[in-house]
This record gives structure tokens, sequence and C-alpha cells, in this order.
């Protein structure tokens, strides 16, 4: 076990190189003064671009500017950030969490429920509760998540005055920026930081602003798994050793929960940590419509604004998250089913 | 001889979209105690639905319509039948498994590929025997006196001694889920899995200790077939139903497991219904034959008599298509296909394939006719020539 994990560790180096060659190739399909332009803000100082380009040596052949980066990237610096005004690895810890915190929320009611749901609507097959699960999977499958937001947020907020969006509200967040002594960012996630610091009302607060995005990203990605698991725990009842469990005399709940579920988890732990290693990257679209400035808005703007250093490190953020998912899902499987061994 | 199960009129239906499959058309049999009964046909003439209507297991779209299935579990008193198909669904699954079992025909299917095989045959303890088990699992406890106080002994000995006395009482069900609490029925579990480890080894696998803790796919289909019989013989049933049970094996094995169900037969266990399409299996193996046909029994005899002196004319082109170890006949089919039980055809159902046929035969079905000591036949022609 232990020399497998080390195995797809070092993999891990292989996947980074590939997808920062990748990246880097891209970006460079810009011309040099393309980029060099991004960091001029005036017209007087267009006239220093050829400058820029010169000093910088954007115009050096590819594989010299993918080293002189990576000399960079070793030395831990990933680069300046013109969205966040700041270097890009100091402004990445202060989005993770925020992203982080959505997830932590987001995932495991994404996994459960979609589990439960499956599990109900694949029992109670073509009944009125299957009927409304997969209605329910349909809408939140099919309509686009920022319209899905967009009309929660005018329902919600809009509407009824509650649940705002944001990370924090205003006078909490002034609290906080003025008083940097008696509320400590031990983690950055403010709902632990609320109870670190014995300040249970930054907590509510943060977590009613949390309802939104959470439910927003749960509707549309639990319709996946949930329809996942239906399809594994209808064909699992269908097979041979249930009849055989039947005629052990088993009663239903036995063969639903210890016969045909744990086979039926089996397709919906991929798609599962799939979603989950997704989501990392904030579900766009959630974060910009909420306004929580997580990973997945500084992507947005970063794109917009042309932030190259950025979009290359959470490429090679994604990067690692996907290697990490699959290496955890590998792991996952191995434990439940006993045909797969990791050797 | 007496009655153990006996299934009248019994007609099973399904409701598919191409429409209404007639599977079973009132299906008489009776199966002695201590007999075996061999049901033959083609594949699709209804044997295995008859077996899983039996154990009232048929699957969906497939419903019971009529009939009844009665079984008298007490060889003495043969008034005290059972229809099962009236009783309740809880009281189906006490039977199942514990005073009627049944064996499948894939072995590699009828496994759960995730469980370990000492789990799979110890359910059957558990569902059926909880109440013996934890009787044992009680005197064990109390045979070692301990000197010392000794709480979580104290605790399982008052739990065990609840279990014993109402195995479904209300503490034992909430004990059962709160989490350190519900280990209280390790100890039942461990004694499941000997039980299980003890049954394995009867019926001849070596090594049953290390079998318990494998799972199916590292065992071979011959292996797998014997768990499947471990399974269905836990509970030591009065009846085991083989559906097609040596069917996919290879000969050797074939031969091993009917030699096993031969010897367990003579060890304990009352009767067996034996589905097979194999009319070798039937000679060997059985005491009285059923013949179906497209959802018909058509013919019911002592094997001997069947193979003697068969007289519904598809028993006669049955026998005649065993391939026999001869150079010079062409191995004999019979013409036609098994019609499509959506539409069957009118009277009885075998007429458009039978060389004998009458015009009386299109048009109603025979009735089972005794044609001798125990003898039992459904044709007109045969009733015309015979009797």
């Amino acid at each position: 076990m232990l020399a497998y994990i080390t195995r797809r560790s070092l993999l891990l180096i292989f996947v980074l190189f590939g997808v920062s060659v990748l990246i880097f190739g891209i970006l460079m399909t810009f011309s040099p003064e393309r980029r060099a332009a991004t960091y001029v803000t005036s017209p007087q100082q267009a006239k220093d671009i050829p400058r820029i380009v010169q000093q910088f040596g954007l115009d050096d052949p590819f594989y010299i500017q993918y080293v002189k980066w990576m000399k960079e990237v070793f030395k831990g610096n990933l680069g300046w950030s013109l969205v966040a005004s700041r270097p890009v690895a100091e402004a990445f810890w202060n989005y993770f969490p925020v992203t982080l915190e959505m997830n932590l929320f987001a995932a495991p009611i994404v996994i459960i429920f979609g589990i439960w749901l499956g599990t109900l609507s694949g029992i109670h097959r073509d009944t009125w509760i299957d009927h409304s699960t997969r209605i329910l999977a349909i809408v939140g499958w099919s309509l686009p998540t920022f319209l899905f937001a967009l009309v929660l947020l005018m329902i919600f907020y809009g509407y009824f005055q509650i649940f705002s969006p944001g990370v924090l509200s205003d006078h909490l967040t002034m609290f906080i920026l003025d008083h940097p002594d008696s509320f400590r960012p031990y983690t950055g996630l403010y709902t632990v930081d609320g109870i670190l610091n014995g300040r249970l009302d930054i907590t509510l607060n943060a977590l009613s602003h949390l309802v939104l995005p959470v439910l927003t990203y749960v509707i549309v990605v639990v319709a996946l798994n949930m329809r996942v698991m239906r399809s594994g725990m209808i064909e699992e009842l269908s097979k041979e050793y249930v009849i055989t469990a039947i005629a052990k005399g088993a009663d239903k709940k036995t063969i639903h929960i210890k016969h045909a579920r744990r086979n039926a988890l089996l397709p919906v732990i991929t798609v599962a940590g799939q979603s989950v290693a997704y989501s990392m990257e904030g579900s766009v679209a959630v974060e910009v419509v909420y306004n929580r400035h997580g990973i997945g808005w500084w992507l947005a703007e970063s794109a917009v604004q042309l932030d190259i250093p950025v979009l290359m490190c959470i490429c090679l953020f994604m990067a690692v998250i996907f290697v990490i998912t699959n290496l955890t899902l590998d792991i996952l499987y191995a434990y439940i089913d006993p045909r797969i061994r990791l050797n | 001889m007496t009655k153990l199960l006996e299934t009248v009129d019994l007609v099973t239906n399904f409701y598919t979209y191409e429409g209404v499959v007639k599977a079973l058309n009132k299906v008489s049999l009776v199966v002695d105690h201590g007999a075996t009964f061999g049901l033959v046909g083609e594949s699709g003439c209804g044997k295995s639905v008859t077996a899983r209507s039996i154990m009232r297991i048929v699957p969906e779209p497939g419903r019971i319509e009529d009939g009844k299935v009665i079984v008298y579990l007490d060889e003495k008193n043969q008034h005290a039948g059972i229809d099962l198909l009236a009783q309740s669904e809880a009281y189906m699954e006490s039977l199942r498994g514990d005073r009627i079992s049944m064996i499948f025909q894939e072995p590699n299917a009828a496994l759960n590929p995730t469980m370990s095989i000492g789990d799979q045959v110890a359910e059957s303890f558990l569902f059926h025997q909880k109440k013996k088990l934890c009787a044992t699992a009680l005197n064990d406890l109390e045979s070692v006196t301990c000197r010392t106080f000794y709480p979580l002994k104290r605790f399982q000995q008052a739990v065990y001694r609840i279990a014993v006395q109402r195995p479904d009482a209300l503490t034992l069900n909430i004990l059962g889920r709160i989490p350190i609490l519900k280990h209280w029925q390790n100890r039942l579990k461990n004694e499941a899995k000997r039980r299980a480890v003890a049954i394995i080894a009867k019926l001849g696998l070596s090594n049953p200790e290390r079998i318990v803790d494998q799972y199916p796919h590292n065992l071979s289909g011959g292996m797998k077939q014997r768990i499947v019989i471990a399974i269905a013989l836990a509970c030591s049933p009065v009846l085991l139903i083989a559906d097609e049970a040596t069917s996919n094996l290879d000969v050797t094995i074939q031969a091993q497991i009917l030699e096993l169900l031969r010897g367990l037969k003579q060890e304990g266990i009352s009767s067996i219904l034996l589905i097979t399409h194999d009319l070798g299996v039937v000679a060997e193996t059985c005491d009285r034959v059923g013949v179906m046909y497209a959802g018909n029994l058509c013919e019911v005899a002592d094997v001997k008599d069947l193979f003697q002196k068969p007289l519904h004319p598809y028993t006669r082109a049955l026998l005649d298509a065993v391939p026999k170890f001869s150079m010079e006949d062409d191995l004999k089919s019979i013409d036609g296909h098994v019609p499509n039980l959506v539409m069957p055809p009118s009277g009885c159902r075998f007429h458009p394939r039978c060389s004998h046929a009458m015009a009386v035969c299109r048009e109603a079905y025979p009735e089972m006719t005794e044609f001798g000591q125990n003898h039992l036949a459904a044709c007109y022609w045969a009733a015309s020539k015979y009797r």
C-alpha cells in the first residue's frame, strides 16, 4: 500500500511537469507585446513596451522562458498577481480558504445526499419517490449553474432579504479588520475561526452566507451522483446474488443495505470524487454570482485581465487536486472491492 | 409415501411489453418426503419459474396469479398443510433458507462479489438460528467463571439472556444500533462463523478456515457451487430446490456435485427438487420425474417407468434427442420451436410439433390422467392408445 502511494505521488511530479509545459505553451501564443501590455496602465507607458519585452526576455525562445519561470517557481516565487495586487503565492492562501470552506460543507452533503437519494430512488423504482427525485435531478443537471445561482439569489436575498451574498456581513468584516488582535485567523475559514476565537456570531454569520452557494452547488452536482447511484442500485438488485440472498431468507433491508448498496457504490465513488475535485476550482459561476472571493472568482478575474501567473498557478493547483483525488479514489476502491488489489 | 410439497394449478404470468407471457399454466406436482423429484424440459418451458413460484421469488414483472403451493413440513401430520401463497412475506422470509432453500445455476453470479465467503454462509445462521446462536454464546460466557468483577462480561451475559428469551426485543434492537455497545453482537457473529466453517468443511472443501476469509473471486467454479450449496444447506432444510445446479459446470465437477447431493440426501435433507435439462442427470439421481413443456406439466412418472415406457409424444421426442454413443445415426432433434408464450397454441401447447396430433388436440387441453401405477400424462393420443 505504502509503495503504491509513493509510486503514485512520484507520478504527480510528471503530471505537474506536463501540465505546466502545456499551459505555458498555450500562454506563449500571446505575442510578447501583448503580454507586456498587461503591465502597462497608462497610454504614456505604451512606448515602454519594447523595453519591457527586452528587459524580461519575453521574446526569448519558449524553453528559455520556461526554464527561467521554473527557476523562480522552485524559489517559491510564483509571480505577481495583478488582480490581487500581491504575490501569487501569498494571494493563493488568501483565496483558498474561501473555496475550501464552501467545499467542506458542500462535498459531504453532495455525497451523502446523492447516495441516499439514489438508493431510495433505485429501491422504489417507478414510484412517485423515484419520479420526484429524478425530476429534481434533471432540473438541477440541466439548468446552468449561474442561472440557478441567480434565481436563488433573487428569491432569497432579493425577496426574503435573507442569505446575503459575500463571505461575511460588512460590519463583521470591518470589525475583523479593525481588531486584528482580538480575532486571529487561525485557519482562514470564518466558521472555524469564529469558534476558535469564541465568536459564535461570526460563525453563524459565515454559515448564513454559505447557505445559498452550498445549496446551488449541491442541487447542481447531486444529480449526477444520484443518477449513478440509482442505476447502480437497479443493476445490482437485478443480479443473481440478490436472489441468493432472498432465497437465504434475507429481509428487504438487509438485501438493499448489506448486499446491493455496497456494490452499487463503486461507480458512485468515481463520480463523487471527480465532482469534489472539480468543485475545488471553486465552481467559478457560484463564486462570481455570490461574490465570494475564492479560487473560482480569482480565476475568472484573472482570465479577464490576462493575469498569466495566476492562471498558471491555478492550473497547477487543479492538477495536484485531480491527482490526489484519483489516488484517494484508488485507495477507496481497494477498500470497498476485495477484487482490487493495489500492487 | 407422504407428501411434502404440492402445487395445485399454479398459474404464473409475466407482464411484459409484448404482452402477457403465460409462463405456467396450471402446474400441479407433488414432491414426497424423502424423494428426489426431477423436473425436465427444454429451455424456457417454465421449470425455473415453477421453482421460483414455490419459493415466491418470481422476479419482476412476473406474478403468481392463481393456484396453491402447499407444504407439509410435518411428515406425520398430513392435515397441517400450509399454503405458501396465502402467507405473509415475513413468514416466507423465515421459511426461505431455513425449511426450503434453493441453489442456482450460475455459481459465479450467485455469490456477492464484495462479501467474504464466511459472511455469506454465516448470514443463513444469523437469519434463522439467532436463538440457538445466542444460547451457545451465553453458554460460553457462563462456562468461564471469572473471579474479578468484569463489567463487560456482565453486560454481555445480560444482553444474551434477553436475546435467548426474546430474540426480537426492542432493547436488543436499540443496543444493536448504539456505536460501541453494538459490538455485543461480535460473539454472535463469531459463533455463526464457526458454524459456517463447519458446514463448509462438511461439503468437502479443504481448508475451510482459510476459505471463510476469502472472496468469491478467489475460488473456482466448483468450489463456488459448493459454497452456494453450503448456504442452502446451512439450516438443514426439508426441501432443497436445485435450479440447474450442475448445468454450467464441467462434467467431472458436475459428477462431484451430484455425488455430494446424493450423499447429503442420505444424511439428512429430506427431499430435492432437481431442475435440469439433462436427462442423464435425471436417470442418475431422481426417483420421480416431471416433464414440462411450454408451461405445462405433461407427464409425471417414476424414473424407471418414464425411461422405459414414455407416454407423452414430447417425452418420447426428448428421450430420442439424447445424444448416444453411436456412429451411425444422426442426432435427432424435435422439429419446430418452443412456442411464444404470449400467444400460446390453442389446446395442447405441443400440438404444432406433435406427429400424433389429432383434431381434439387443437381445441382442448388434455387433463392429467393416470395410466398405471403413479404414471400420469396429459395427452389425448396416449389416452386413446394405452387405455
